[in-house]
């Protein structure tokens, strides 16, 4: 199916249905599995459906404040509920979502290696994710924690939820499942690229996944030993973070913020890769101010790590902290807005292919500059002191978490899914599936921004009837979104069984994974591919018969300059 | 290690390969620097993890540098200093261990692990003995702090702690944390003098151990009166602790402030007049004479306190712009044989246990894998030219050590 005459790319080595996914059958060739694909689509399904967990408890949540009394729950179940919503999408959907799964995948065959650098830690660090995942669903079945996904002492030290040791727990475990997850990368990054993969002919993903690994090594640690600190302060009482033994509560929210606000970047930076990957193979251009995007990538992973005091503004920072860290959050919107000016600038004059992993790329040039600007808002000192803690919080970091990270996440599922399953989805479908979601998501978080600004505080399981509309326009909207998500499910499930086999290159992409065969051979690569500018399109024509792109010349070395007349 | 590793090994399989190159390596050279940057980057995540741990003790150390310079006393340097120079040693032969396996001297690569291995396990046994004298004197972290030196309840005390430390109730916080030798009489006088007839009808058993369930109750008062002296509001759980102790007491609620009032009277006067720890009987009696008759004390604790000038203590370093949470408040109050007790010095061992018992375990987790590495070599897994696992063993260790290089400063010698 679809061979392409790349070298290097090896489509078949016997009958053509030899890929990664028939390589070899049997469970434990899937559960014991070193290659990175099949961890990759492991990490996939795991995620997704944890995905579908965290977005049941906020659906739930919506519905339950519908009306000013509440609808569903007690009170403290309500806190229980937000607080699984929040661990669940933070720690198992947002943070591995697109490195572990999407990365896992992509990352090598991208490069052109055969695989990551570390087989059995890839492994070792899926099954970590798995222990966490199970963990959380243990402490969900106990009866939950009701102190958010911040974990914020000394309420989770005296709080009464069993679950707490549990949660932290699996919060910790999966920290080092990232961190060895960003390890893997790094050294594959620096080690395993092949001859002629210069670091400036390096795809944009990788860029944007490298500066998220270094985050994951430097940061989760810090973490790791906060988290470590916590379990020890509520087992034995250490008096570390502790006021009544001691302790400072208020350092636990820096060491926690020293690592969650890099984690920010952790969740949009390989979100950031994902689309500037797709913005460019489906405008049918080369993508504009490349080094500018690549670097940006770098600065926004260095400036991470020094804004971490803006989450504690009014937790009784000193003035001076609080403007140097005011400061420092303005300059990260430096590198972002590079970032949205270069995917603008490469969509201007070009042939916009407007099929579904693209609106969900132009929906995330939009949503993520309305959560930025947001940003900014809450930067501002003042101005913080009275949207702290409302649901204009919630409603900018749910613009960049989950209509930024999350939507990204699923646009990079749209655009890889032909090569991870061999399969092409129904397109209409799939816009359709989008216009749910973006009008959806839409709708729950903007009237958000209004009630915050009027002082509706977050985490409140009733509220006062002024709010109502705002929480029913919110409420509504997180149902279309449901059924979106829904939709989507079954038309990519769909698609497994009744859509089209996929061609090589449906997309016209020319980063090394399109010169892989759909899905690919279990070793990538037999031997080192040659190595091309990732965003030159002109060598790539659109083949009716296949449904795809084929190479234009018969020998892709030869610089023959090809006149730019691709796009359909 | 600028050995180079030969492109291509006697036991090639059918892609020429040498058999412990991986199939997704081009060449062994691209195996060992992949494997060595990895083992670096894990070794960046080690530093931060223990980062974490210093960064919480120089916050610590820099705003209760008093805490510090007190409680260090009660490590012990020679035990410290022995483990350094031990680990150092450790070192030594572990590098030497991948040097021997680099010319392809196996068993004396086998030996010098075994030293390295012999030098782990010297370390922490003497661990174990260091931590053993932690516990029997009852130097713990938060509410199990509970310390008894020498003198003259010291055996006594040591003989009970372990069970009633930790049978102190998490609704009581601090309340053993708070304890000195000194400090109990004043607490124990105070409430005899003023409150309950069950005080006084315990009175005889004071100079046994079981007045520690007595008089744990009384001082966590201390607490809340300090935090108030820092100009911190007084929390629920100051309310909640006073009434527990009242109800303790078998007193009114007004009846604790009296005690309460008491003791820090008794307190200042005992560590204002500098007296050393004195044996049981003569303290109590100069104690329960600076308290004075009873009905004196029948008016409320004033919300101010101040320090009288006569009172040699360090003023608070915390700036007034970090007004620290009730319980952490500063003050030196207590009085025991190495020098007047700041307040808050279960932090100093919650630091201390944290820090060289996360150490301990990668200790343990290095001398396992050590083991492995010794195992695999004398199997004649590595050879000359492939020894990348014994090296990344040795970088583990040597981070191991590391670390141990600067936990032994910070801990055991500071000033």
């Amino acid at each position: 199916m679809a061979t392409t005459a790349i070298p290097g790319a090896i489509p078949a080595r016997g009958p053509v249905e030899d890929n990664y996914l028939t390589h070899s059958s049997g469970f434990w060739s899937w559960a014991a599995t070193l290659d990175h694909k099949r961890i990759g689509v492991m990490y996939l399904i795991s995620i997704l459906l944890m995905f579908f967990v965290g977005g049941m408890a906020a659906t739930a949540i919506r519905i339950h404040l519908m009306v000013p009394q509440g609808l569903l729950f007690s009170h403290d179940t309500y806190n229980k509920f937000f607080s699984v919503h929040g661990i669940i999408m933070v720690f198992l959907v947002i943070i591995p979502g697109v490195p572990a799964a999407l990365g896992n995948f992509v990352l090598p065959i991208m490069l052109g290696a055969k695989d990551v650098a570390f087989l059995r830690l890839n492994l070792i660090s899926y099954y970590m994710y798995v222990t966490g995942a199970l963990l959380a669903i243990y402490t969900l079945a106990m009866g939950g924690v009701n102190t958010g996904w911040t974990f914020y002492t000394p309420y989770s030290t005296s709080s009464q939820s069993v679950g707490l040791v549990s949660i932290v727990t699996a919060a910790f475990i999966l920290g080092f499942s990232s961190i060895f997850t960003g390890l893997n990368f790094i050294v594959t990054i620096h080690k395993l690229r092949p001859p002629g993969m210069s670091w400036f002919r390096l795809p944009l993903f990788l860029w944007a996944v490298y500066a998220t690994a270094i985050i994951q090594v430097l940061a989760t640690p810090v973490l790791g030993i906060t988290l470590l600190l916590l379990i020890v302060e509520k087992t034995l009482h250490m008096g570390i973070f502790d006021p009544k033994l001691g302790g400072d509560p208020v350092l636990f929210q820096h060491f926690f913020w020293f690592y969650s606000h890099p984690a920010v970047y952790i969740m949009i930076l390989p979100a950031m890769g994902v689309i500037s990957e797709i913005i460019a193979v489906h405008s049918r251009k080369h993508i504009f101010g490349y080094k500018m995007i690549a670097f940006s990538s770098i600065a926004i992973a260095i400036f991470g790590f020094l804004v971490w005091g803006h989450h504690m503004f009014t937790s009784g920072q000193s003035q001076l902290m609080n403007m140097i860290f005011s400061a420092l959050t303005y300059s990260v919107s430096i590198p972002s807005a590079i970032k949205v000016f270069n995917w603008l600038a490469t969509i201007y004059r070009g042939s916009l292919q407007l099929n579904t992993a693209m609106l969900y790329g132009l929906g995330f040039i939009f949503i993520f500059m309305i959560g930025g600007l947001t940003g900014l808002f809450l930067g501002a000192l003042a101005v913080d002191v009275h949207l702290q803690d409302t649901y204009f919080v919630i409603a900018h970091f749910h613009y960049v978490m989950m209509g930024s990270a999350i939507l990204a996440f699923v646009a990079g599922i749209h655009h890889w899914w032909p090569k991870i399953t061999g399969r092409m989805y129904n397109e209409n479908w799939g816009r359709i599936g989008w216009a749910l979601i973006f009008i959806g998501f839409n709708g729950t978080f903007l009237p958000q921004f209004v009630m915050g600004t009027q002082g509706m505080p977050r985490r409140y399981a009733q509220y006062i009837p002024m709010y109502q509309p705002y929480h029913v326009a919110s409420s509504v909207g997180a149902i279309v979104m449901a059924l979106g998500f829904l939709f989507t499910a079954f038309y990519l499930l769909h698609s497994l069984y009744r859509g089209r086999k996929a061609p090589a290159n449906p997309w016209g992409g020319a980063t090394l994974e399109w010169a892989c065969s759909s899905p690919p051979p279990h070793d990538n690569f037999a031997f080192p591919p040659p190595v091309t500018d990732p965003y030159d399109y002109s060598n790539l024509v659109y083949d009716e018969k296949i449904g795809g792109y084929v190479p234009r010349a018969p020998q892709p070395g030869t610089p023959t300059p090809a006149p730019a007349t691709v796009g359909h | 290690m600028a050995t180079v590793h030969p492109e291509v090994h006697g036991d090639a399989d059918e892609h020429g390969h040498p058999p412990y190159l991986h199939h997704h390596f081009e060449t062994p050279v691209q195996q060992f620097e992949s494997d060595k940057m990895g083992m670096w980057l894990f070794l960046a995540t080690e530093i931060l993890l223990f980062g974490g741990l210093f960064c919480f003790y120089s916050v610590w150390r820099h705003n209760h540098p008093d805490v510090f310079e007190y409680a260090h006393q009660f490590l012990n340097k020679k035990f410290g200093a022995t483990n350094t120079i031990v680990l150092i040693f450790s070192s030594f032969t572990m590098a030497w261990s991948i040097r021997a396996i680099q010319q392809g001297k196996r068993v004396l690569c086998a030996v010098l692990l075994v030293l390295t291995l012999m030098c782990a396990a010297t370390f922490m046994v003497i661990k174990f003995f260091e931590y053993k004298a932690k516990i029997e004197h009852g130097l713990l972290w938060g509410p199990r702090y509970h310390p008894h030196h020498e003198g003259a309840e010291g055996e006594a005390a040591a003989a009970t702690t372990p069970g009633g430390a930790v049978q102190v109730p998490m609704s009581q916080p601090g309340a053993a944390a708070q304890q000195a030798p000194g400090h109990d009489l004043a607490a124990a006088e105070a409430n005899k003098g003023s409150v309950s007839a069950t005080s006084v009808a315990r009175q005889p058993q004071i100079a046994e151990s079981t007045q520690e369930d007595h008089t744990s109750s009384i001082p966590q008062q201390e607490k809340p009166a300090a935090g108030e002296n820092m100009g911190a509001p007084p929390t629920q759980i100051d309310k909640t602790t006073v009434a527990d102790t009242t109800a303790k007491a078998g007193g009114e609620a007004k009846a604790g402030e009296n005690a309460l009032k008491t003791m820090v009277k008794g307190q200042v006067t005992a560590a204002g007049t500098q007296t050393p720890a004195q044996p049981l009987a003569t303290g109590s009696t100069q104690l329960a004479a600076t308290v004075g008759p009873p009905g004196v004390l029948s008016e409320p604790v004033p919300p101010q306190f101040t320090y009288p000038s006569t009172v040699k203590v360090e003023p608070s370093k915390i700036k007034p712009a970090a007004i620290p949470p009730a319980g952490m408040a500063d003050g030196t109050v207590k009085e025991s044989e190495f020098g007047p007790e700041p307040k808050n010095v279960q932090t100093f061992f919650a630091i201390y246990f944290a820090m060289t018992g996360l150490h301990g375990i990668h200790v343990l987790i290095g001398m396992i894998v050590i083991t492995i590495m010794l195992v695999q070599v004398l199997r004649g897994k590595y050879n000359a030219q492939y020894w990348t696992p014994v090296d990344l063993t040795g970088l583990y260790w040597h981070i191991v050590d590391l670390i141990w290089i600067f936990l032994f400063p910070l801990l055991y010698l500071i000033r």
